[in-house]
């Protein structure tokens, strides 16, 4: 009792110490080729990780200044985001056309590549589409009077 | 040589150290979310919601997890669109669980391999197929939000964010394995059949152009992963926790019963009008909603144009609750939702008036279709009485007609202005007298039943005509039943529905004290307020009675042969449309026997109505509708007469007298006076009852004996 009182006194640094413990561990085990390692550090950093989440979120809230850096940089965080989550996707199935007009300048294309490129089209324009959708939607719930547009606007539309 | 892979392929040092490390995040983030919630629902009252573990299990396997409640035949789409993103992100969850056992603890700890040969191809079957019914479900639900929009239904940019987050992780996921193939040329690589193609098309690029774009998207696929799991508890992703959690700990006991206020002379705070009133079970149920506007399908006033839709009111709850609580919610802005911030953000704003307005509170019929449908378990209609508890006891501002109501059912012992005396004057219209249940007590006599007549039954010109066709019925069947005349008072049904608890206690005590007085045990009500009341109220008091519906005992009788029916009936004939009461059917769950009585009339054809049974649609009568004025919308009663009127029915059976002078006023309100007229199953089985009197005729027409 006496053990875990203390342990749930000191979590959050229990938290930290978890997750840089892990961390070292990960990193050792890499380098030395020990594969055991891989479970110990994914254990250790997902209990630092869970740790500091509870030690936080049971605390009083006090979220203005989360809110704050939000709505300062949540526009472009969101952009960043999304460039970095679809533009190597949509290369690589970009990289799929490119790859078929190879073949075909080669004179080696058959069904299956062009179903390949059909897959691939078809990924491509879903994942533009919805991430386009998706990313106007967060624009306009991000901004003020976007939120009175998606929002209220909405509201009204089916009042 | 065997089928199998490199896991990690391709991946260099520092991602192999960044894939564990970054573990840290999601856990976090979602930790957080999920303690900040548990923070949240802890501040709520206490309520017992952890009897019967197994049931409450099994329920959450079947309900939520297997889609019972999810998968329905009238929302096929949504349903089938939901089970598929669930389903394929789950197998593609556990298929990544395997990866990561095989790869961190079967071979590294035991040198065990499982994830080649047989095993490894049927997996990659599975992934491929799981991948793109995570696509096919996330393309649906874009279509249903884009194009379909149901009037039911409302979308956010937090749902599209969480779809888009889907659907580029399952793509990635196919372009990883695409790129790994191009490269590898695995002769088994048909067995993954939707990259296998793909990285046909991409072979002939140059290897070192693959690599390089597989390390790129596999940086990628990290990322979103990552951002995404840390996203979860923020968004509507959260749901598979606090929706499983809402129907773990859904209500249990009969959705017909109210909680009564105890200790009610002696509670601090009457009803519901803050946080700190609301139970923990409540708080989570509200946190659960995921907006999917099921509550709206079969719900009147949402229907009918009023300001109430029990989706918005969670949702203003919701919004409510996350800012007084502290959690984080809706980050994405205002326009996250519409209803959740109809009245504006802020936790200063107050709950009833700031955020929920009094006209939802007062517009609803109580009908429970809401709660019905919702695939969560939400329970809107105690949130909405107890709301109506505090507007009542608390403030005393309730709609004007309710003064009169409370008044009467304080001095007279029923909603309406007619002495306890007149209770049972109907009982003069009937060729053989009725015993009052005080002289059957002193003869030393017993009864069958009690026959629990109901205020309007009693009093209301209209629906005396169902009490003394459910007489002539018992009596023509031989059963011995009393009534309590004019020691009969109100139930407390009315009043505790708008909120009166204290009177509604009242009511009830004195109705139990009566009945275990007269020491009654069986009781026959054609009244589903009164049986919903004493079947599933009453035993809070100390009354435990067993009760049936008049639609129950008729069609008992009708089957054990005690009365007989004439082929040609007086009353009707032809089709004839059932309408479900609320408080019978859906929460009492009495569908089959007035559809046998009705069945079982000589010459008439039942003909259903598009909503029927659990998914009925209230007359606009429950909830103390029936005693206030209708002033928004279209008018309840209206739209119902005008879906029996599209059947072609020329008789829309009732079995409740709330219905029956709802549909009265409906029928001439739809101008319908000539084309449909509504009648108690009592009185269409009465109409075309074979009395002794008919039996006596057909005897000496046949020469025979009349029967004794």
């Amino acid at each position: 009792m006496t053990t875990l009182t203390t342990l749930w006194r000191h979590i959050t640094e229990f938290g930290w110490l978890a997750i840089v413990l892990g961390i070292a561990t990960i990193v050792a085990g890499e380098l030395v080729g020990w594969g055991g390692a891989r479970l110990v550090a994914a254990a250790l950093v997902s209990a630092g990780g869970l740790a500091l989440g509870i030690s936080y979120g049971i605390r009083e809230p006090g979220r203005r200044r989360v809110r704050g850096w939000l709505a300062r940089y949540g526009r472009a965080l969101v952009w960043l985001l999304a460039a970095l989550i679809t533009l190597p996707a949509a290369l690589a199935l970009g990289a799929a056309a490119i790859g078929s007009v190879v073949l075909v300048s080669h004179g080696s294309i058959d069904a299956m590549p062009l179903a390949g490129l059909a897959v691939a089209a078809g990924m491509l324009t879903a994942m533009t589409a919805v991430a386009f959708v998706a990313l106007r939607a967060t624009r306009a719930a991000l901004s003020k009077d976007g939120a009175r547009q998606v929002g209220v606007d909405t509201w009204e539309r089916r009042s | 040589m065997i089928p199998t892979r490199e896991i990690t392929w391709n991946v260099d040092l520092i991602g192999r150290v960044a894939l564990y490390a970054l573990l840290a995040l999601p856990a976090g983030f979602l930790a957080f979310g999920l303690a900040r919630r548990a923070r949240m629902w802890r501040l709520g009252q206490p309520d017992d919601r952890f009897d019967r573990l197994p049931s409450r299990l099994w329920g959450a396997l079947v309900q939520g997890i297997l889609h019972a409640r999810i998968v329905r035949r009238r929302n096929l789409y949504g349903g089938v669109m939901h089970a598929l993103v669930f389903w394929g992100f789950v197998i593609l969850f556990i298929g990544t669980v395997i990866v990561m056992v095989e790869h961190d603890v079967a071979v590294p700890l035991f040198g065990l391999s499982f994830y080649r040969g047989n095993f490894y191809l049927g997996f990659k079957l599975a992934m491929n197929l799981a991948g793109l019914m995570l696509i096919a479900g996330v393309l649906m639900a874009f279509a249903r939000r884009l194009m379909l929009q149901p009037a039911t239904f409302e979308s956010s940019a937090d749902d599209l964010v969480v779809l888009a987050f889907l659907l580029v992780l399952s793509v990635q996921g196919f372009i990883l394995q695409a790129l790994r193939l191009a490269v590898e040329r695995d002769p088994w690589a048909p067995w993954s059949f939707v990259s296998y193609p793909m990285s046909l098309a991409l072979q002939s690029l140059p290897e070192r152009w693959l690599r390089g774009l597989h390390l790129v998207n596999w940086w990628s696929h990290t990322l979103t992963t990552t951002v995404f799991l840390a996203y979860v508890a923020y968004s509507k992703m959260i749901h598979p926790f606090t929706g499983l959690a809402s129907v773990v700990f859904r209500r249990l006991r009969p959705p017909g019963r109210l909680d009564p206020i105890e200790n009610l002379e002696e509670a601090n705070r009457l009803g519901i009008a803050g946080l700190e009133d609301f139970t923990w079970a409540q708080l989570l149920q509200v946190d659960a909603c995921m907006h999917c506007g099921r509550c709206l399908e079969y719900c009147p006033t949402f229907r009918t144009g009023k300001p109430l839709r029990p989706r918005d009111l969670i949702l203003e709850v919701a919004g409510y609750v996350a800012d007084r609580g502290g959690i984080f919610s809706g980050e994405l802005g205002q326009g996250m939702n519409a209803a959740r911030f109809r009245w504006g953000a802020g936790a200063e704003r107050e709950l009833i008036g700031g955020v929920v307005s009094t006209e939802e509170i007062w517009d609803c019929t109580t009908c429970g279709a809401c709660m019905e449908q919702c695939p969560v378990y939400i329970e809107h209609v105690p949130l909405i009485v107890g709301m109506r508890r505090n507007l009542v006891l608390e403030r005393s501002e309730f709609p004007g007609e309710l003064t009169a109501v409370f008044t009467n059912l304080e001095r007279l012992g029923s909603p309406y202005q007619f002495r306890p005396a007149q209770r049972a004057d109907w009982t003069r219209k009937l060729e053989h007298p009725v015993p009052e249940m005080a002289e059957v007590v002193a003869s030393g006599e017993d009864v069958d039943y009690l026959l629990w007549v109901g205020c309007l039954g009693s009093f209301d010109g209209r629906n005396q005509r169902t009490t003394i066709a459910l007489a002539r019925i018992l009596q023509a069947a031989g059963i011995r039943f009393a009534i309590l005349g004019r020691e009969e008072t109100c139930t407390g049904d009315p009043a505790r529905r708008v909120g009166n608890e204290y009177l509604a206690q009242l009511l009830a005590q004195q109705a139990v004290e009566t009945l275990n007085a007269c020491q009654v045990r069986k009781i026959v009500t054609t009244c589903p307020h009164c049986f919903n009341a004493i079947r599933n109220e009453f035993p809070q008091l100390g009354g435990h009675y067993e009760v049936v519906h008049h639609s129950q005992l008729i069609s008992t009788l009708l089957a054990e042969g005690r009365i007989r029916l004439q082929s040609g009936s007086a009353v009707a004939q032809g089709k004839v449309t059932y309408h479900d009461p609320c408080y019978l059917g859906r929460y009492n769950r009495v569908f089959d026997e007035p559809r046998a009585a009705l069945s079982a009339l000589p010459g008439i054809q039942l003909a259903e109505m598009p909503r029927n049974r659990s998914r009925s649609f209230c007359c606009g009568g429950g909830g103390g509708r029936m005693f206030m004025e209708e002033t928004r919308g279209q008018r309840i009663n209206q739209a119902r007469v005008r879906e029996a009127l599209e059947t072609g029915a020329e008789v829309l059976a009732a079995a409740c007298p709330f219905c029956m002078t709802m549909f009265e006023d409906g029928i001439r309100g739809a101008g319908a006076e000539g084309s449909l007229q509504v009648l108690d199953i009592a009185e269409l089985v009465a109409g075309a009852l074979v009395t002794p009197r008919d039996d006596s005729r057909a005897a000496a027409g046949a020469g025979l004996e009349p029967p004794a």
